[in-house]
């Protein structure tokens, strides 16, 4: 659907060179949601931007549906932008205009009749829930509000992509999930490819299907969001992924007070980390019964990410020594992660 | 009602056919270079907001060159620039003086300050509305039409005002060379002849005219600002 073939993008900012983007290789498949994560600065803005060309690529291609749309014209590359929505992170709609009129906009210019294009606009405007605002101007609607009309707005012309750029960071954490929630409607009604990029962990973890991370205007590692969450591969996106958590928060705790009663000084603590079926309880009676180990519990969490559970417990093992090793090796049998935090 | 008027205005009796005659003058003035200016002042000042760099049209020569050249326009006082334009006048319509020949003069000297002023409306319009409008495949020309002109419509309405107040004060002076207009009638009966009521009568124009003027801005922008 969306191919990005080594794609660079350089500024020039007060006579030096920045480069946003570095050698970024993505395909994108038909009717997925696809998220770009990363820190602000990372590039995620630019290359977002590359797929309608708004920000042009200093060198790469980008192919959608088989189109090198960088070798377009003017006018072509403004029809092909018709069937690509966009929406912002600061709505971006036009604050003289009623809802309707925003709507209207992008309709207006496709020649079809003034008939047509109300029906449309209901149709829309029932779509994204809104169907008493079509009058209101924008500054009479709330934050939600504005990125469904934004949503309507891009989907205006029935567009195969829409791009969302940071499109819930200015809302708050109710109003996201019920944007998230429609565009994963959109996404299932009408088989719509959704690009999102986002800084906030919590998105990608709700609705994309596969992830992209970047650092410093690379893409350092690409995959499905349960394995980036799970088992992400590369040493910065652990980083980045663990912020999202709430594991580092255990971890400062522990570096800082370590004279939690407890917490017991001379035995090492693990991180157990299970995925898909694995459960933690079942885990813990297992060592006991098998190997009369116990396992006090430290740490606990359980995030569901696309339905799948993951999850990860901190544990200080007490019994044999010997027993305990065999618990070990139990552990490590078992798929699940296990790591040594002290 | 004629004898409180004899009475307030001892002079007006005598000199209301050319009183009038010259608020006619200066309401041409006023419509015709008034119109020609606001128009030439948004297109240049349109011009100058989408050449600039990373505009939808950057073209760094053009740009330069209106910029430049209103700079310099700007820096020369009014009532030089007029005696500076007679040739252009006579070149463009004809005469360099009187009523047609102010036209030019009034034009020029409006315009570099107007487009200005609309360029700076242009460019506080929030970008993200021109990134949008790219998103969904309008044209330059669309931009500056349904974006840039259509959502400044209370800035541009505002910088009119302000320009619309300097642009009177330059009529006055054009009509002290020869334009005619009420600046010429205040000059004569004013203060050569030293005719005080016909001084106040003026400044009561002036000041009607300019408060009927704000008071559309005002409404305009009311209506316009959601």
């Amino acid at each position: 659907m969306i191919e990005l073939l080594n794609i660079n993008k350089t500024f020039w900012v007060d006579q030096k060179e920045v480069h946003a983007v570095k050698d970024v290789n993505l395909h994108i498949q038909k009717a997925e949601i696809f998220g770009v994560i990363g820190f602000s600065g990372a590039g995620k803005s630019t290359l977002v931007r590359s797929i309608n060309l708004l920000e042009r690529p200093t060198s790469g291609q980008v192919i959608i549906d088989g189109v090198d749309i960088t070798r377009l014209s003017d006018k072509e590359l403004r029809n092909l932008r018709q069937s690509i929505g966009m929406i912002f992170q600061h709505f971006n709609l036009m604050p003289s205009r009623t809802v309707f009129e925003n709507i209207d906009l992008p309709l207006k210019r496709t020649g079809i009749s003034k008939a047509e294009r109300v029906k449309k606009i209901e149709e829309l405007l029932e779509l994204v829930e809104l169907k008493d605002k079509a009058q209101a101007y924008p500054n009479q609607l709330s934050g939600g509000q504005k990125q469904r009309v934004a949503i309507a707005r891009a989907l205006a012309c029935s567009p195969k992509i829409l791009l969302c750029d940071e499109a819930t960071s200015a809302l708050d954490p109710k109003t996201t999930n019920s944007i998230l929630k429609l565009l994963k409607d959109l996404n299932e009604k009408l088989k719509l490819t959704i690009v999102v990029i986002t800084h906030q962990m919590s998105v990608v973890k709700d609705i994309c299907d596969r992830a992209a991370l970047m650092e410093n205007g690379r893409v350092i590692e690409t995959n499905t969001v349960y394995n980036l969450f799970s088992h992400p591969n590369v040493e910065s996106s652990k980083d980045f992924i663990e912020m999202a958590g709430n594991k580092n928060a255990f971890i400062e705790v522990l570096n800082k007070k370590n004279e939690l009663s407890y917490i017991k000084k001379d035995i090492p603590i693990y991180l157990l980390t299970y995925t898909g079926d694995a459960t933690g309880q079942a885990l813990m009676s297992k060592l006991y019964a098998l190997f009369k180990v116990e396992a006090n519990i430290l740490f606990g969490n359980i995030d569901y990410i696309k339905d799948k559970p993951l999850g990860q417990l901190a544990v200080q093992l007490s019994g044999e020594n010997e027993n305990i090793e065999k618990a070990l090796e139990y552990i490590k049998e078992q798929k699940i992660d296990l790591e040594v935090l002290r | 009602m004629n004898d409180l008027i004899s009475l307030i205005m001892p002079n007006f009796q005598r000199l209301s056919g050319e009183f009038y005659e010259s608020l006619y003058q200066t309401l041409i003035m006023i419509l015709v270079s008034g119109t020609i200016a606001w128009v030439l002042g948004i297109v240049i000042g349109v011009t100058l907001e989408v050449t600039r760099r990373d505009g939808i049209l950057e073209n760094k020569y053009v740009f330069v060159f209106f910029d430049r050249a209103i700079d310099i326009l700007r820096a020369i006082p009014f009532i030089i620039l007029m005696v500076l334009l007679i040739p252009v006048s006579r070149f463009l319509v004809g005469t360099g003086s009187g009523l047609y020949g102010s036209f030019v003069a009034l034009i020029v000297g409006t315009v570099p300050f107007f487009s200005r002023q609309i360029e700076s409306v242009l460019s506080h319009l929030d970008k993200g509305l021109i990134e949008a409008s790219k998103s969904m495949g309008f044209s330059p020309f669309e931009i500056i039409f349904s974006v840039y002109l259509k959502e400044s419509i209370p800035g541009i309405t505002r910088v009119t005002m302000i320009t619309f107040v300097s642009f009177i004060g330059i009529t006055a002076i054009a009509g002290a060379i020869g334009a005619g207009g009420i600046g010429d009638f205040a000059i004569r009966y004013g203060y050569q002849m030293g005719y005080r009521d016909m001084i106040w009568l003026v400044v009561a124009v002036i000041l009607i005219v300019i408060s009927l003027f704000q008071a559309t801005g005002k409404y305009i922008i009311k209506k316009t600002t959601h």
